[in-house]
């Protein structure tokens, strides 16, 4: 597609359904409305910290849309529309970023440290590119279970410059793994552009010395992207080989509440991308021109996925955090002996100090 | 069996038993630089036993990965001096899969497998002993044999075990240690210690290679002083198993330490501190510990730098005089 939704070139395009679009579109809506209020719930003090997906959300809704839904997903931490094109209820994604006691991360992580095994997208952790070796693990496994089942492997220009990235992409070609690298070139790694990145022709150049066939999209183009992906995965699956997409895309938002990005770049060159090269509105273009879609439909949605969004934050937030013993379990499978000690001198502390505490915020 | 024969079999066991189990490293194909994998991938084949590249932060990575999808991983690190740059998977991933992940997501199913210790001419780089580092991170688990029948028992204790563990082999024992090995499998508990010799007047505390050498010194603490030893073999660092030793020092009075790794910041403090918190009013003597000194592994003056059994015998002599 062009910047106006319109097709470029007839045999790439991929002849999606209606409704597949719509729910496209409706995911990387819900998305952006999800991204806006909890934003602005973080700056409210409502909860600790928040990143947003602004100008992403082609890159994971089109790349998620070309898997199967059993392909496993290790992701950075700007990868939430891949969840979300996978249905992953509004309220876990709040749970999560409150921490409250519906959160199936039992509140250990920060905000947006999703994970879902049902959805088999695993847990995100902070240390940047660490998944990516272990993306080739699980794809290698995968490779040997014979489970017709790939890895995706998400992470940015900036993680792309760490050794696990050199690592992973070593590995999965020498151990020959159906793998798809997913890197989300968005032009910044907190305030450092990419020109202080890499001098070299991005991270889909370096695919070939590792002998990993790659290629370069347009990552605003959310049909590029699905066909990118959908092809790489036809062809790991039957090939049991690595591939790299580099999706070109832009982050509107800052890096996450802790960034004021106006700090290390002009406000011209966000707005730019927003008014004129964003994913989401290049697909409302296409589905307008098709007749999926008109001004009603857009009022009316915004407003219920508003709605939903709202409901299920102002529930999020009444929530109780989960009772303290849980800060004490999951580090082994059992609790060792020592542990479970410190857990009762805990429990007696608080017994005698407990009014220097939240306990009323806690589950009993 | 020696003890890298012990190894094998652990491994051998363990490819027969379950059908997800695979081993990769440097160099493991061909048997590996200490001969732990000879014939395993004759026997089992190229797709599970195999090479990887020369990274071990990848080595790591890629096996926190196939524990992920709950296969079972044995990962190969050539040399523990070696196991640094996989430090951050290994703290930072592995150890913390579980908890981060609310147990929706764990990597029990990985084991990490690396020679350890002084050999006689290693120098800095093949003969350091890292538990120290690893003792400090919850999350995994970190065992040392200190003999063949202790090496394959505590391996397939670590390779079933559903938590991540490091199991460092002491090389200098590979080919000197020999000694009668079931073929079959067999588990030694984790998070044991294990009361090697009871005693009476000092508990002596150690692991690995160590342990034979407080052996020797019990001996010689019984010929030269009359003084009865009770000798523990520590076997799991962490979690330790802190009940044993204490009870051990109630009963003696008397606890000494001894290990490779240098002193400061070394496991033995760990130890230290517990059993005084736990054992204080028993303690007839202040607690001793016998360790490396605190520099980089020497080549040349290897022999004046181990804690061997005179610098033991010497601490232990005290200990009794105080």
């Amino acid at each position: 597609m062009d910047r106006q939704g319109q097709i470029i070139n007839p045999s790439e395009d991929p002849h999606l359904p209606q409704e597949k679009v719509l729910k496209f579109y409706r995911s990387m809506t819900l998305l952006n409305t999800m991204d806006r209020i909890l934003y602005e719930s973080q700056r409210q003090g409502r909860i600790s910290f928040y990143m947003t997906n602004y100008g992403e959300e082609g890159t994971h809704v089109g790349s998620a849309a070309a898997l199967d839904s059993t392909d496993l997903v290790f992701g950075q931490y700007r990868e939430a529309g891949v969840l979300m094109y996978r249905d992953y209820p509004l309220e876990l994604f709040m749970a999560q970023c409150y921490g409250n006691m519906s959160d199936p991360g039992k509140g250990r992580q920060m905000p947006v440290h999703y994970g879902c095994k049902e959805r088999h997208f695993v847990t995100i952790s902070s240390p940047l590119a660490t998944q990516i070796p272990q993306a080739v693990g699980a794809a290698y496994a995968a490779k040997r279970a014979n489970a017709n089942r790939i890895v995706i492997c998400y992470f940015g220009e900036g993680a792309a410059s760490e050794g696990d990235a050199h690592a992973g992409f070593n590995f999965a070609a020498t151990l020959e793994c159906p793998i798809i690298f997913f890197c989300r070139n968005n032009g910044y790694a907190i305030s450092t552009p990419t020109y202080e990145q890499y001098r070299g022709d991005g991270i889909a150049a370096r695919g070939p010395g590792y002998g990993i066939m790659s290629i370069r999209v347009d990552g605003n183009d959310v049909f590029a992207v699905y066909n990118a992906t959908k092809e790489a995965r036809r062809r790991a699956v039957a090939e049991n080989q690595p591939f790299l997409i580099e999706a070109m895309t832009y982050r509107i938002g800052h890096h996450s509440t802790s960034d004021d990005s106006s700090a290390y770049r002009s406000v011209d060159e966000v707005n730019y991308w927003d008014k004129q090269d964003h994913p989401i509105s290049r697909l409302r273009h296409y589905l307008v021109s098709h007749g999926w879609w008109d001004e009603d439909q857009e009022k009316t949605w915004r407003k219920q996925s508003r709605k939903m969004v709202m409901e299920a934050f102002a529930q999020a937030e009444r929530k109780l955090k989960p009772n303290p013993n849980l800060l004490f379990s999951d580090v082994y499978q059992e609790m060792p002996a020592q542990l479970r000690k410190q857990q009762e001198s805990l429990a007696q502390h608080l017994q005698t100090y407990g009014e220097h505490y939240p306990l009323d915020h806690f589950d009993k | 069996m020696n003890l890298f024969q012990a190894v094998t079999s652990a491994l051998d066991n363990s490819l027969a038993k379950d059908p997800t189990a695979v081993i990769f490293g440097e160099d493991v194909a061909f048997g590996g630089v200490f001969r732990c994998t000879v014939g395993l991938r004759d026997k089992y084949g190229k797709d599970r036993v195999f090479n990887t590249p020369l990274c071990e932060q990848g080595i790591v990575g890629f096996g926190i990965g196939i524990a992920v999808t709950g296969a079972t991983a044995i990962a190969e690190i050539q040399f523990a001096d070696y196991i640094f740059p996989a430090f951050d998977q290994i703290v930072n991933e592995a150890a913390k899969y579980r908890y981060r992940s609310g147990d929706l997501f764990n990597c029990g199913s990985l084991t990490i497998r690396s020679p350890w210790g002084c050999v006689g001419h290693g120098g800095l780089y093949h003969s350091q002993c890292p538990e120290a580092f690893f003792a400090h991170c919850p999350g995994i688990k970190v065992v040392i044999p200190r003999s063949p029948f202790q090496a394959k028992g505590l391996l397939l204790s670590c390779i079933e075990d559903k938590n991540p563990c490091i199991f460092f082999e002491p090389k200098i024992l590979y080919r000197a240690a020999v000694e009668q090995v079931p073929v079959e499998p067999y588990t030694i508990p984790l998070s044991q210690a294990e009361v090697i010799q009871e005693g009476s007047d000092i508990t002596l505390v150690a692991w690995g290679t160590q342990v034979h050498v407080i052996r020797e010194v019990a001996l010689m603490a019984r010929e030269k002083l009359g003084v009865s030893c009770e000798i523990i073999d520590l076997r799991t660092i962490i979690p330790w198993d802190v009940d044993t030793v204490c009870k051990s020092v109630i009963k003696t009075g008397r606890l000494l330490i001894s290990h490779e790794a240098p002193l400061t910041g070394g496991f033995a403090s760990e130890i230290s501190s517990t059993v005084q918190e736990e054992c204080f009013l028993n303690l007839e003597a202040p607690i001793s510990r016998v360790c490396g000194y605190d520099t980089p592994f020497p080549h040349i003056f290897e022999p004046f730098y181990i804690p061997d059994k005179w610098k033991c015998y010497d601490a232990l002599r005290k200990m009794i005089n105080y």
